[in-house]
């Protein structure tokens, strides 16, 4: 029988199955919308950088590991009005190149809020957005361990190095979130990690909440495996608002699992910007300067 | 109880069954006449009727058999086991016959949004592979749709998939799946009969949301001897039944394996994985008044890696041997069901039930000198006792409470060598939950166009830190306007104290069971229902148009982007939130003739609502399927040609689309990230999908000592489309574009069965 079903019944069923073709679906896209991103340079500086959002079928053009210069003008929104309105009136910003404005001027007050609002006079589009000015918090304690293992798979050796920032703030009073990024300043000329199984990448953005905090000061232990002896590294730590804690952690849990982006529903991003997307922040980061030895 | 409390009363009590094998028939009439007034038989074929001392007729009918008739001078209490002959073996008025008074019965009959189905006509309905598998025909009815294409998953009235009773000889399957979806556990040759309950639940049944389907193995012949069998193209199958003592008691045990691995290894191509069910039954009759069943299932799905020798481990799973690299899994179901049938009078029937059941799946994996074992096990004990007190032919009384122990294990990794730094193993987390539940139903035929079957189940769950009760009120009632018309209304209240944890609707090793917490509420549902039945006598067939509205309160779903798998806190993922269905169903069928099948059409809304996700606003479910069209036709050509087709016509599911992207600086300014940007959550859908399917079936003479079978059977005869998800593709001259892919198009297959 199995002779039977192997060379006459096996053969004609292959030879007639098929599999229809893929059908065509047309998925609508959205409209383009002013997509905004802003840093805090100094107490006084914002910086806000406008672009807009485009067609999901649209390929990112790269040239080699950075995006194209002249896909990403087209993207720069070149022709906006931005006017940031605080408890001391209106400050428009002025242009500072293609697609970034600049605010420089009195000093912003903390825990005071301020108006965003961005005029496109080419597409006649217009958006929103406020945001505070997060109290800073500091380092109470920077510290580090960093340890380099020689081991052996499969007759090759490989070198595994980790590098164990600790850290420590006080929580300031409320409900708060912070962000934590490492930064490479200069590369010492100690031997990268060659792990197979280092599955970081890149220095990953740590988040916090205090939701969960049980006394005024935290502490923490981060692991990077990409960090080499010499090294030297800044380390930041800002205190953020919760809708950009939450854009965070979206980022983090897009990214998080293979199988959830196979098999599990999209992850959105929030956004605090009405008629748009990004984020407008006002955070500012505290540093510390560490060399790895 | 005494007849003399009812006056000049007597009682005919018995069993209705097969004539040929002796085994019971659930859900026969009994009626007599002149009154015109009936029982059903129980799920074990037992009935009861208490009437004035007086001459009767005794008339007993089931779809699929002959009817039968009886005179009876009712001067005394008698007992009468009633047979049936099957169709197989009677001429066509009889059978026609008995099929029309099984249909204006059930036109009388309260009971609502119930479908059962008769495996014979089952095994005949094409499907993927030409394997027979009730999972797939159960979706070609009203009110059920499926998963994805071609799996086995059912989803019942906008419910989700884990709302599903499911209960093989009253043991719960937790995982009907074998080939991730593809082929239901359910080996055929091993089933007797099936029904599905949709809505209008009677009080005995609860647990879970949406449906409960109660499917029943054989019992093994009684008189005689008898094998079948049968190769296709995926498995083969082996039954064995027979008497062990003739009339009293019998056996059944049924085995299936796939057998492609062998086959194909024998040209040296290595397929590392197969599946298998072994069905076992027993019952004996103890004296009068006693019988007990016992029956049991295994079936497992195994994976292993080709190339290496598997050992065995503690964890007592596949495992992979080798130094360099390797997958394996190993998941299945355990059932066994000791039942003892006890009638206390020939009006007090009991049925008292030791229920255990188990499923696990245990996944290892190896890369060089690292290993990593994942395993989740749900183990339950259950005790139940059903009661039947049929006090006369309008008023039965049934009562009864049950109890469940579970053992939940979910989750257990264990990691070993360099990766146990990226992955933690799990504690010791072993979660042990207890339900409670009793119920009683009042079944009242109020006048001689009013019936009524109101209840109330009281259950309750007992897990760490929390104690969950909840009355369950149950109701439905018929009002018949004559003997070709009926309008029925229901309306339920349901409890589910169970989830199932999946990050899909693809049936994943890893999806796992996990009972109600002090912080995870139970699911609830109220549905009501109602539905005009019509019989249309000169055809043969009968109609049923039924609509539904079901409220259903803290529903799971996960986080965007939760990560269920290697993660021991699952639990910090889920979310609750509340849905609705709604819709009408049409159903026309036809059960005996020379063409016999059903049309069955659904029109269906689905909606959820959860705070957490699509920004708090209501979105449509994922498998909010409009409109769900289904013919299955059988075509009895001659008496050993049969021809049957499936056409089916499907909304497609639900998906949520990337609708654009943008660019944003990432959070530590070094570089620039593209975020994309989704339209809101399940808004687009995917193309209808239709198909067609066709199966030739050609048995040998029946006079012949090994009766034979062969099924030729193609599905999809047209190879049409039927998407499943969405890919982005490239063609140069227009850029990117979407497509929908199919998963499954034309399949021819051949399978040979015999029975002697």
């Amino acid at each position: 029988m199995s002779k039977l079903f192997l060379y006459i019944c096996l053969p004609l069923i292959l030879l007639t199955s098929c599999i229809p073709d893929p059908v065509e679906i047309d998925v609508p896209q959205a409209e383009s919308k002013i997509v905004v991103a802003s840093q805090m340079l100094l107490d006084q500086a914002v910086l806000i950088q406008l672009s807009r959002s485009f067609n999901a079928l649209t390929e990112t053009p790269t040239d080699g590991d950075s995006l194209d210069e002249d896909f990403l003008d087209a993207l720069l929104l070149d022709s906006a009005r931005v006017i940031m309105t605080g408890p001391n009136g209106p400050d428009t910003l002025f242009k500072l190149d293609r697609g970034f404005y600049l605010r420089v001027g009195e000093a912003l007050t903390l825990n005071e809020s301020y108006n965003l609002s961005i005029f496109d006079s080419v597409s006649g589009k217009q958006v929103f957005s406020q945001a505070t000015v997060l109290p800073p918090t500091e380092f109470t304690e920077v510290g580090y361990a960093f340890e380099t293992e020689r081991f052996e798979l499969a007759d090759t050796f490989f070198l595994d190095s980790t590098f164990k920032l600790q850290l420590q703030f006080d929580d300031l009073v409320g409900e708060n979130y912070y962000m934590v990024n490492l930064y490479n300043l200069s590369q010492g000329e100690g031997q990268p990690s060659t792990n197979p199984l280092s599955l970081q990448e890149g220095l990953p953005t740590f988040t916090y909440t205090d939701a969960l905090l049980n006394g005024p000061t935290f502490y923490d232990t981060l692991t990077y495996r990409n960090v080499r002896q010499g090294d030297t590294l800044a380390v930041t730590l800002a205190h953020v608002s919760k809708s950009y804690y939450e854009f965070l952690l979206a980022r983090e849990r897009s990214g998080s699992s293979f199988f959830a982006n196979l098999l599990g529903e999209p992850v959105s991003y929030p956004s605090n910007i009405e008629g748009g997307f990004g984020f407008f922040n006002l955070h500012f980061p505290t540093t510390r300067v560490l060399v790895v030895e | 109880m005494s007849p003399h409390l009812y006056g000049q009363s007597y009682t005919i009590s018995g069993y209705v069954k097969d004539a040929q094998s002796g085994e019971a028939l659930l859900g026969a009439g009994v009626m007599v006449q002149p009154d015109r007034k009936g029982v059903y038989t129980n799920n074990y074929g037992f009935f009861s009727l208490t009437l004035p001392k007086g001459n009767y007729e005794l008339l007993t009918n089931f779809i699929g058999y002959g009817s039968d008739s009886q005179r009876v001078v009712l001067n005394r209490s008698i007992r009468l086991d009633l047979m049936l002959e099957p169709t197989g073996t009677k001429v066509e008025e009889v059978v026609i016959s008995a099929s029309k008074q099984a249909y204006a019965n059930e036109v009388k009959s309260p009971e609502m949004s119930a479908i059962n189905l008769q495996m014979k006509n089952l095994k005949l309905v094409p499907t993927l592979g030409g394997e027979a598998d009730v999972m797939k025909v159960i979706q070609l009815l009203p009110g059920v749709t499926k998963g994805g294409e071609g799996s086995t998953s059912i989803l019942v009235r906008g419910g989700d998939p884990d709302q599903n009773l499911i209960l093989l000889d009253e043991a719960v399957v937790y995982n009907v799946s074998h080939l991730f979806g593809f082929f239901s556990v359910f080996n055929p040759d091993a089933l007797k009969d099936l029904t599905i309950i949709k809505g209008g639940f009677p009080a005995q049944y609860g647990g879970r949301l949406s449906s409960v389907l109660d499917i029943n193995m054989n019992e093994g012949n009684l008189k005689k001897f008898h094998a079948r069998g049968g190769i296709g193209l995926l498995s083969s199958r082996l039954t064995v039944e027979g008497p062990i003592v003739k009339d009293k008691a019998s056996f059944s045990i049924s085995g299936r394996r796939t057998y492609i691995d062998q086959v194909l290894g024998l040209v040296g191509i290595p397929v590392p994985y197969y599946f298998y069910d072994l069905n076992a039954k027993a019952n004996v009759r103890l004296g009068e008044r006693d019988r007990l069943f016992l029956s049991a299932y295994l079936g497992d799905d195994v994976l292993y890696a080709p190339d290496f020798e598997a050992d065995s481990t503690e964890n007592d799973s596949v495992v992979i041997g080798g130094d360099d690299i390797g997958f394996g899994f190993r998941l299945g179901n355990i059932t066994s069901t000791l039942r003892w049938n006890h009638l206390f009078s020939d009006r007090l029937f009991s049925n008292t039930s030791l229920i255990y059941n188990r499923f696990k799946y245990d996944i290892n994996g190896n890369v060089l000198n690292n290993s990593i074992f994942i395993g989740s096990e749900v183990q339950d004990i259950g005790l139940k006792s059903d009661f039947g007190y049929y006090i006369n032919p309008e008023k039965t009384l049934k009562f009864g409470g049950q109890f469940i122990h579970h053992r939940f294990n979910p989750n257990v990794i264990s990691a070993q060598g360099d990766i146990s730094q990226l992955v933690q193993d799990s504690d010791p987390n072993l979660i042990i939950a207890n339900e409670l539940a009793l119920y009683a139903q009042y079944d009242w035929q109020v006048s001689k166009n009013l019936k009524l079957a109101g209840g109330m189940r009281v259950s309750a769950a007992l897990v760490p830190e929390k104690v969950y009760i909840s009355p369950e009120p149950r109701f439905s009632t018929v009002y018949t306007l004559n003997d070709k018309n009926s309008f029925k209304f229901g309306y339920a209240l349901m409890r589910q104290y169970l989830h199932l944890v999946s990050s899909s609707t693809v049936a994943l090793p890893t999806d796992l069971w996990y009972p109600v917490t002090a912080d995870i509420k139970p699911q609830s549902s109220h549905q009501v229902a109602a539905s005009y039945t019509h019989h249309f006598e000169r055809i043969n067939s009968l109609l049923t148009i039924e609509s539904y509205y079901k409220r259903m309160s803290n529903l799971t779903e996960y986080r965007e982007g939760a990560n269920l798998i290697l993660n021991n806190n699952f639990e910090d993922e889920l979310l609750q939130g509340d849905g609705e269905a709604y819709g009408a169903e049409i159903l026309v069928k036809r059960d005996e003739g020379r063409l016999s099948g059903w049309i069955g059409y659904t029109l269906a809304f689905s909606k959820r609502y959860f705070e957490e996700l699509n920004g708090g606003q209501p979105f449509w479910a994922k498998f909010d399927r409009r409109h769900d069209l289904s013919v299955v036709a059988i075509l009895k050509l001659t008496d050993r040609v049969s021809f049957s087709s499936v056409f089916s016509y499907l909304s497609g599911s639900r998906f949520t689309p990337q609708v654009g992207q943008y660019l944003t600086p990432n959070p530590s300014l070094t570089a620039i990230e593209t975020i994309p940007i989704y339209a809101s959550r399940n808004s687009l859908r995917l193309t209808p999908a239709n198909r067609v399917d066709i199966n030739l079936i050609i048995a040998s003479k029946p006079s012949k000592r090994i009766k034979q079978e062969w099924h030729l059977s193609c599905y999809n005869l047209f190879n049409a489309p039927t998407p499943f998800r969405v890919n982005i593709n490239f063609d140069p001259s227009r850029g990117y574009f979407y497509t929908q892919p199919s998963f499954l198009g034309r399949m021819p297959s051949v399978a040979w069965n015999f029975e002697f």
